[in-house]
């Protein structure tokens, strides 16, 4: 199984992965010139939150106990057997978006136009999801679950071998640790 | 390698491109791929344009982030903002370089576009046009104060002043034409060659004409890396388009770049990656330095010859003036004229778009006319010589349609004009010459996506300031294919007929 990791050190906060995957994923015409001009308008399946010096790419985590799946009334919401990414049927969505009531992430979103809950399936039926691809900065990146301590231990090295290289500012950021408890 | 075709048209360019991928020489195609998707925001033209530094602000065109800038500016003055930025660049091209000048020149219409602008002035209730209209768009970006409306008209007059600017460019041209040879045969044809890149200062290249002549060694070429370049009676030989100087650079065919004001840094950097050197054109003294040096740099490549496919284009008169009315379209009233040109785009594949269009029309019994970019292609591909059934004629390339647009218009015969189409836009200048064109009353057609999608009031409102004028503007939201562009002109030959 797989799923989008964000390296928040690269997050910009541009927004482009909002852009294409309205368009890719949301829109008839899948090119954000004709997506603007659609009705309803096309929705995004992951959501740029936090502040300017914190930004991050929010988008379905695909939990492995996922309670959207079992808050779903009509069973829209399933697992695929496959791939294990939680995916939303819209024809059995009748749009009670109990599921964003129960979401942990808060990243399953109503889509009143269509009457439907809107989340990321991680473009299951690509090649690989389309925030990824037209992420500037590779924030986003798609990672195998199996390799995921690799992932995080290598995240983990970087980190250090920053702290290290910087060692006035670990000291700092000890020290403001400390402050902040 | 297996999207070639969709880089180019040409089959020399395409051996070309494999040639330079067995090297691992990026050009611009690589380039733009790893750029993709650029800029959404921007695209739309809902990226802030005004010079405040509250920002940047951007509005989300899918209606759930931020519906308007930090200061309140709403969608449609952002568009319209965007689109007024780019006039007013395209106006400050068209001025000449900026950099130089002490004050904004004041701007001279001939008798024949005087009129024109005169007219739609008045029709639309607009003062003259003058210099400072340069500095009032300048100072509407400084602050987001002005209405939509108010923005649209202001990027309009800059854009009949960028006419105006442009044609006062060519007033010391006289009337006639200047031959051009074109092709990639020109480099074959010699051991020695010196590649030139944006605009030279014309003294530097004659001075370079007369030592390439002179001294010992093997004869030496001055050719063209896509520019029009103007000599005293006739164009510096064209080499490629514009779209094809990286390419033919990475060839190793080109002994020494001349890198003149307007060169592309991609060009220069190549240059460096292989050793080629490079000479700014500013330095009059250091022109026998710069032969010498070709002829230094070609002793040590060894030359591969990959242009024996290429064919011999050969000299093609280039009209420079519309003062040579018998040169240009005839008298004869029944025959229509679509002009196409503009710079090549690797957003589509290269020559595409210049032969199927030129072929296509030419085909509906229209006389075509080219400039720029889409005119070497024509040439490349042999519509200009004189076994074609209707030649296709060449227009000089920065005032373009413009030259024929004012020969109709000196003969009364406007409505001979079935179109003009801009196969690809490279700068704000040719953008602000389109939207000139149209509100002058021609119906225009860019191939080129413009950034005004974001909003729909300003795309509306456009259509009906030049509809308003009698002309057209048609735009895509997405990278036309021959045939939509076709169907325009087709579209307005049948509204003509109604």
């Amino acid at each position: 199984m797989k799923a989008i990791a964000v390296h928040l050190d690269r997050c910009t906060g541009c927004k482009t992965c909002e852009l294409y995957c309205a368009t890719e994923r949301g829109s008839n015409a899948k090119t954000l010139l004709q997506a603007v001009q659609e009705t309803p308008l096309p929705q995004a399946r992951v959501r740029v939150e936090g502040s300017s010096e914190v930004p991050i790419a929010l988008q379905c985590r695909q939990c492995a106990q996922a309670p959207c799946v079992d808050s779903c009334l009509t069973g829209a919401l399933r697992r695929d057997p496959e791939s294990g990414t939680v995916v939303i049927h819209e024809n059995d969505c009748i749009g009670c978006w109990t599921c964003t009531l129960f979401c942990p992430y808060g990243v399953i979103y109503p889509w009143p136009e269509r009457k439907i809950a809107l989340k990321c399936d991680r473009c299951l039926y690509m090649e690989s999801p389309v925030c990824v691809d037209a992420c500037p900065t590779n924030a986003l990146e798609l990672v195998d679950i199996e390799k995921y301590e690799e992932f995080t231990r290598r995240k983990r090295l970087e980190t250090a071998a920053g702290l290290q290289e910087n060692e006035h500012l670990a000291g700092k950021l000890l020290l403001d640790l400390v402050q902040t408890r | 390698m297996e999207t070639i075709h969709l880089k180019t048209v040409d089959p020399v360019s395409q051996e070309l491109l494999r040639f330079a991928a067995q090297r691992g020489i990026e050009l611009p195609w690589e380039r733009y791929e790893k750029l993709q998707p650029q800029d959404g925001f921007l695209r739309l033209g809902l990226s802030c344009p005004f010079g405040c530094m509250q920002g940047p602000c951007r509005i989300d065109p899918f209606g759930r982030g931020a519906g308007k800038g930090i200061c309140g500016l709403g969608r449609d003055e952002m568009v319209a903002g965007t689109l007024l930025r780019l006039c007013l660049q395209g106006a400050m091209d068209a001025m000449g370089s900026a950099a130089t000048l002490e004050t904004v020149p004041e701007v001279q219409f001939s008798d024949t576009l005087g009129k024109m602008v005169s007219s739609v002035l008045a029709e639309n209730g607009q003062a003259d046009l003058n210099g400072s209209d340069i500095l009032k768009g300048a100072s509407m970006l400084g602050r987001s104060s002005s209405t939509c409306q108010e923005l649209l008209v202001q990027s309009f007059r800059l854009s009949l002043l960028t006419l105006g600017f442009l044609e006062q460019e060519n007033e010391q041209v006289s009337a006639g034409t200047k031959k051009c040879d074109v092709g990639y045969t020109i480099v074959d044809k010699y051991p020695v060659c010196i590649g030139f890149s944006g605009q030279p200062s014309v003294e530097f290249v004659q001075q370079l004409e007369v030592e390439s002549r002179q001294g010992p060694g093997a004869s030496v070429a001055l050719v063209s890396l896509g520019e029009w370049i103007s000599l005293k009676d006739r164009f510096m030989p064209i080499a490629c388009t514009s779209g094809e100087s990286e390419l033919l650079m990475s060839s190793g065919a080109i002994h020494l770049l001349v890198a003149g004001p307007g060169t592309d840094p991609g060009l220069i950097d190549l240059c460096r990656e292989m050793k080629i050197p490079v000479a700014v054109a500013a330095d009059i003294a250091e022109s026998s330095d710069v032969v010498q040096r070709a002829r230094q740099m070609s002793s040590t490549v060894s030359q591969m010859s990959l242009f024996t496919d290429a064919s011999q284009a050969g000299d093609v008169e280039v009209v420079m003036s519309n003062k040579d009315s018998a040169r240009m379209f005839g008298e004869d009233s029944k025959v229509k004229i679509a002009l196409i040109g503009g710079t090549d785009s690797p957003q589509m594949s290269l020559g595409q778009l210049p032969v199927e269009l030129a072929n296509g029309i030419q085909d509906q019994g229209f006389r075509v006319a080219g400039w720029g970019d889409t005119a070497l292609w024509m040439i490349k591909n042999g519509l200009t010589s004189d076994e074609q059934k209707s030649e296709v004629l060449i227009l000089e390339d920065r005032q373009g349609p413009l030259l024929a647009v004012k020969d109709l218009a000196e003969k009364d015969q406007l409505g001979r004009l079935q179109g003009i189409c801009f196969t690809g836009l490279k700068n704000s200048g040719e953008l602000a010459m389109a939207l000139g064109l149209a509100y002058l009353g021609c119906p225009v057609s860019v191939a080129a996506p413009i950034p005004v999608q974001g909003s729909q009031l300003v795309k509306d409102t456009m259509a009906e300031m030049v509809q308003s004028n009698g002309g057209e503007l048609n735009h895509y939201d997405h990278v036309p294919q021959a045939k939509e562009i076709l169907e325009w002109f087709t579209t307005l030959s049948i509204k003509g007929a109604a």
